[in-house]
């Protein structure tokens, strides 16, 4: 359920498309499939209930929905009937969603003589699924007009995008998230390494919720250090600290990708000594420097080599505790000071 | 929005809107019960997006006990919100909705506060205008949906068959329904009616309907450009429709014949059935006829080889034309056979790989079963 109003989000990140849109649909314009192309966060859901709160709304002011009437407040909840919306339910969209949603492209619509279809990560449909909407997508029946948000054009059939008409959406510019970002409450100290893993305010959200993403912070912090001192508890650390952090398949991931980035803050103060604020652990810059005087270029190298080759590692379903601790004496074997 | 009423009266009309609330919506708000109270009465509806159901309580009725102390509405979670009706514990109950949509429930000494849910936000339900609809016997409308409902076809490659075809023209109704393996079409003469229609009824919305209409009972039906609804005294009911164009289907039926059965339809469906046990039991669920009316002879056989083997010679009331061999698949004869109850059906072959149809003996124009043979050589 969307809590923001999506008119004013799709306005703040994607004006340009938006103010398209709105012209779009005033010429009569609309074709009836689209592919909206953009990294998570980048406003892509946003746009797509505002095109639709633009045709359903009662009260259009100025080329834009007024946001207020029952029709755009039904839209902006996902509460309208004749507004599908399928997410993924889990890893990839069901069988019995794709079935739900061929069901509805062949029904007449509820309330009045249009219908929405809104997918979101339309690439997590099986190739057995993308076909058998195929037929859909390109000659629906009636008034319907379909959107598919993906964050991965490439990982959608062919012959699907060659249906569609394909609007492609910049990721946001870092100062416009950084707003977002301080908006719901994150530190600036943060914003370097959330910049480095995710585009979307909302999913950054979440990490802070339960103060989850300081706590792996911390451990990742804590695990540094001692690597640094060349205590071999940093091996201890591995399974006390960042285990019991990391469970799902994208926590293991962010928690890989912290590890490099600290790595690559060593690399950063060795090479361009230029301040804190690049840093992605300002608050660190101390002991970054002393790693940084002690360890060679080819020591560094080496060291984030062997952690980039955990997220092969991964994809290939090697235990994580494994692979953290392998990381871990490696890296201890090759610091030598 | 404040009102007392007889909790039975109450209770039958939360159980006819009940039947269109699904616990599995896409939409969570479709999962709850509205509520209107109005100074007429109160009217209730439920939704599953595809059927919806709306039936009125008036006031005027004395039986029911109504008295609206204010109007307004409410949309309550169904699911239990019936389960608290059913079991209060006097003959009355009053509720009461107050701020932030807060109900109270009291009956007796029991009392119930359950949050519900803004009725802003509950889907409208399609405004139809009342003059364009036509009037139809319950009994014959459910006994359209019955013979037609059975061909209506349950695959997802081709949506548009999961429905019935109504077609209203020259003052005669005609429902076709087929799954490209069997078709079944029925007529109605429609008195008086200079409309025309041409829709497809989802054949699960046909099914729910069928079972709320009562004997002797008449319904109304009006169409608009989105939902079809039915009127069936105090109590509304809309479908959706499904949107494409339906195969045209009247060149399907063969008009000439080479072989002609007659039969009682029981006494042929209780041979089919039997027939068919050993066919279940098999890969390829197949029976065969072998009709040679130059010498009187008619047989059902099957032949199963993992399984066993069947015959059964048959006592056709006659038989005519020429020697025939043709298999099909028995479970589309039994349903078609049962469509008819116990009236004379008159079987017409053309030739082993075409269709053969069934109609009854009197009335043949209004009435069709046809069946796909299956090929077996």
């Amino acid at each position: 359920m969307q809590n923001t109003n999506p008119i004013k989000e799709a306005e703040f990140k994607q004006p340009n498309i938006l103010k398209h849109f709105m012209n779009v649909i005033k010429r009569n314009d609309l074709t009836h499939s689209y592919i909206f192309n953009g990294e998570s966060g980048s406003g892509k859901l946003s746009v797509a209930l505002s095109i639709t709160m633009r045709l359903f709304c009662t009260n259009v002011q100025n080329n834009f929905p007024c946001g207020k009437c029952n029709e755009c407040i039904r839209i902006s909840r996902l509460e309208h009937p004749d507004i599908v919306f399928i997410k993924p339910d889990g890893r990839s969209i069901k069988v019995d969603q794709v079935r739900f949603l061929k069901s509805e492209f062949s029904k007449s619509a509820v309330e009045g003589n249009q219908k929405i279809f809104i997918i979101d990560q339309a690439e997590k449909m099986s190739t057995n699924a993308a076909n058998s909407l195929l037929k859909f997508i390109e000659e629906p029946t009636g008034n319907i007009i379909s959107f598919l948000l993906t964050s991965h054009k490439n990982r959608i059939l062919p012959t699907i995008i060659s249906r569609t008409q394909v609007v492609n959406f910049k990721s946001l510019p870092q100062h416009v998230f950084n707003q977002e970002l301080k908006s719901s409450g994150v530190s600036s100290t943060d914003f370097n390494l959330i910049g480095t893993m995710t585009n979307s305010a909302k999913v950054a959200k979440q990490w802070f919720q339960d103060d989850w993403f300081n706590q792996l912070k911390k451990s990742i912090i804590r695990w540094f250090q001692l690597i640094a001192r060349k205590n071999s508890e940093s091996f201890i650390a591995v399974s006390s600290d960042i285990l019991p952090l990391v469970k799902t398949p994208s926590q293991k991931r962010m928690a890989v990708n912290m590890m490099i980035q600290i790595w690559r803050d060593v690399l950063q103060t060795k090479y361009v000594p230029s301040g804190s604020e690049n840093l992605k652990f300002p608050q660190m810059s101390g002991i970054l420097e002393k790693v940084a005087n002690h360890i060679s270029e080819q020591q560094l190298i080496k060291i984030i080599e062997i952690i980039l080759e955990s997220n092969r590692l991964l994809s290939i379903n090697v235990q994580f505790e494994n692979i953290l601790e392998s990381i871990t004496l490696q890296i201890m074997d090759k610091l030598n000071y | 929005m404040k009102f007392s009423i007889k909790r039975t009266a109450f209770v039958n009309s939360l159980n006819i809107v009940s039947r269109a609330i699904s616990s599995k919506t896409t939409i969570p708000i479709l999962t709850g019960l509205k509520i209107v109270a109005t100074k007429d009465g109160l009217i209730l509806t439920g939704s599953n997006a595809d059927i919806s159901i709306e039936t009125r309580i008036k006031a005027s009725n004395a039986d029911n006990k109504l008295a609206i102390a204010s109007t307004g509405s409410i949309v309550l979670p169904a699911r239990f919100f019936s389960s608290i009706v059913k079991k209060l514990p006097q003959d009355t109950m009053t509720l009461d909705v107050t701020d932030n949509f807060q109900t109270r429930i009291t009956s007796g000494s029991s009392s119930f506060d359950i949050n519900g849910l803004d009725p802003t936000n509950y889907p409208h339900l399609p405004e139809i205008d009342s003059d364009d609809s036509i009037t139809l016997s319950g009994d014959i409308f459910k006994e359209i949906i019955q013979q037609t409902v059975i061909a209506v076809s349950d695959q997802e490659s081709r949506p548009i068959l999961n429905g019935v075809h109504f077609v209203l023209s020259d003052n005669q109704l005609v429902a076709v329904a087929t799954d490209s393996h069997r078709l079944s079409q029925r007529k109605v003469k429609i008195d008086d009616s200079d409309k025309s229609f041409d829709f497809i009824i989802p054949g699960d919305s046909l099914v729910e309907l069928s079972r709320m209409i009562k004997e002797h009972q008449d319904i109304q039906m009006r169409i608009s450009e989105n939902q079809v609804l039915f009127t069936l005294d105090e109590t509304s009911f809309y479908s959706r429709l499904l949107e494409g164009n339906y195969p045209d289907t009247s060149r399907l039926i063969p008009t000439t014949s080479s072989t002609t059965l007659q039969f009682e339809a029981p006494v042929l469906l209780s041979a089919i059935e039997r027939a068919s046990l050993l066919s279940h039991e098999s890969r390829n669920n197949v029976v065969k006829f072998t009709l040679k009316p130059s010498q009187k002879i008619a047989t059902i056989s099957g032949n199963s080889p993992d399984v066993g083997k069947v015959e059964e010679n048959l006592q056709p009331d006659s038989m005519d034309g020429e020697d025939l061999t043709i298999s099909y698949n028995p479970d589309y004869m039994k349903d078609a056979l049962r469509s008819f109850g116990k009236t004379m059906i008159n079987i017409s072959f053309t030739s082993p790989l075409r269709p053969f149809t069934l109609v009854p003996t009197e009335e043949k124009e209004n009435f069709v079963q046809l069946i796909t043979p299956v090929r077996t050589f």
